[in-house]
């Protein structure tokens, strides 16, 4: 992050700014701004505007969400382009300069319009190939309404063939909608502190025909039984089940399997251990595993 | 341990490839270091690189940094199989690809990373795309046109326009 130079140009440009809100800034023809000495002086020419529009996307996808928005004032040029970027980075904590600890309701609020905004003024054919949303709940009591934006942002990305999908939720735990899952695009998900209720292995084993790699953190899960023909990577970090239960998992391709303190979980591994695995970590803190 | 393997002439490896910038500089590099362009990889694959490979668009200067890239990062490539033999380097290449990216500046970079893009190599292309986009994290709009030489073509009336329809993505 170079963020060293900024507070002294920020007061230079806040001025400017407010000049050209008032129509005050010096301009040629038809309207047109000047290049100011100061610009003229460094190496003067916009390279950045001149590279084409797929890699100003690929830049531009290492920005968070309001800031890729922002582009949208640089100039003509790039007016439009933040509509069709393929990678959206919505994350609470960054729509405000206040920092998370200070975030209330109406923030989240805000948050919530934000997004909706987002994903309604985007171009409706623009790709998402990558969705990252760090969300937060913080009033038990919203739950509901909270996971029901959720989801819809998720299923708006999965009808618009994301490929990566990563939901980090912090505070009160997301109730997804396993529902949405139907995609032949989506290959990688990551999940944090979200319920996943009973069905929804079974969802992704029948609605993303291309998933490898699911990661799961600090995840409620209510089914017993993981199956699963094209997982290579499954991930389950401080995962929870509901009841102590023998939960089975299957699944023929997996070359990586991680497991850290589950808790209420006694797995057997079927049809898994046969299989050549590149690398197998079983850090089974509360139990052992038991191999059929 | 890496240029010992990228030097046994057994298989893939060994093999030389010239590469000819457009201001005519020739480079000498390992099929191995080449391939990490994807854009030359399909050319070995096709035999097509026997006469040398022409870049008519990649500088002298640009190539040699894209060289050096590649060779840095070639023992990467190789040695992914064999994960002691990988972070043994691992430290060592974060430091490379460190100072070289923080080294760039304006109208280099751009052109690094259109190579990057005409070559094809995905790593150089997201780690100076990154640099980019760290250059304008944090900042207004306004600092953005200042760092990068913007013009602000807008008149006045459609900068406020535009300010007004997306006011929900800027603070205040």
């Amino acid at each position: 992050m170079d963020r060293t130079s900024a507070p002294p140009v920020r007061r230079n440009t806040y001025v400017s700014s407010s000049a050209a809100m008032n129509g005050g800034c010096p301009r040629g023809k038809r309207g047109r701004v000047r290049a100011s000495p100061h610009a003229t002086a460094t190496a003067g020419l916009d390279f950045l505007s001149a590279l084409p529009e797929g890699i100003l996307h690929h830049i531009m996808s290492f920005l968070n969400a309001c800031q890729v928005i922002q582009t949208c004032v640089l100039s003509w040029r790039w007016h439009d382009l933040w509509r069709s970027v393929p990678r959206i980075n919505a994350n609470y904590g960054e729509l405000s300069m206040s920092p998370i600890a200070a975030f209330t309701p109406d923030n989240e609020a805000a948050f919530k319009r934000f997004v909706n905004r987002l994903l309604e003024r985007r171009d409706p054919a623009a790709v998402i190939h990558t969705f990252n949303l760090r969300y937060t709940i913080s009033n038990p009591n919203n739950r509901d309404n909270d996971s029901a934006d959720a989801n819809r942002w998720i299923s708006h990305a999965l009808q618009n063939q994301a490929s990566f999908l990563k939901i980090i939720v912090d505070a009160h735990e997301l109730h997804l909608d396993h529902t949405v899952f139907t995609s032949c695009y989506l290959g990688r998900i990551t999940l944090k502190n979200v319920f996943l209720d009973q069905g929804f292995f079974e969802q992704l084993e029948i609605g993303c025909p291309l998933l490898q790699d699911l990661l799961l953190y600090d995840c409620i899960i209510g089914d017993d039984e993981i199956s699963s023909e094209t997982l290579n990577v499954l991930t389950m970090y401080g995962c929870q089940f509901p009841t102590l239960q023998e939960s089975c998992i299957s699944a023929p391709n997996l070359t990586s399997l991680i497991m850290h303190q589950p808790e209420n979980f006694v797995p057997v591994l079927d049809d898994v251990a046969s299989l050549f695995w590149k690398m197998l970590q079983l850090l089974l803190k509360t139990c052992t595993p038991t191999t059929t | 341990m890496a240029a010992a393997a990228a030097e046994a002439t057994t298989d893939g490896g060994g093999k030389m490839i010239i590469l000819i910038s457009a201001d005519g500089k020739r480079f000498e590099v390992t099929e191995a270091v080449a391939s990490q362009s994807q854009l030359i990889s399909n050319m070995i694959e096709d035999d097509c690189t026997e006469n040398g490979v022409r870049l008519p668009n990649v500088d002298g200067d640009i190539l040699t940094m894209v060289v050096d890239y590649c060779n840095m990062h070639a023992g990467d490539a190789a040695a992914a199989g064999d994960t002691m033999k990988a972070s043994s380097t691992e430290e060592e290449l974060k430091k490379f690809d460190a100072e070289l990216v923080q080294a760039l500046e304006n109208p280099v970079l751009f052109k690094l990373i259109l190579a990057a893009n005409f070559l094809n190599i995905k790593s150089l292309l997201d780690m100076t795309c990154q640099r980019v986009a760290d250059m304008m994290s944090g900042k207004t709009p306004e600092q953005m046109r200042e760092t990068f030489s913007i013009e602000n073509d807008f008149t006045p009336e459609e900068e406020a326009a535009i300010r007004q329809e997306n006011a929900w993505a800027f603070d205040d």
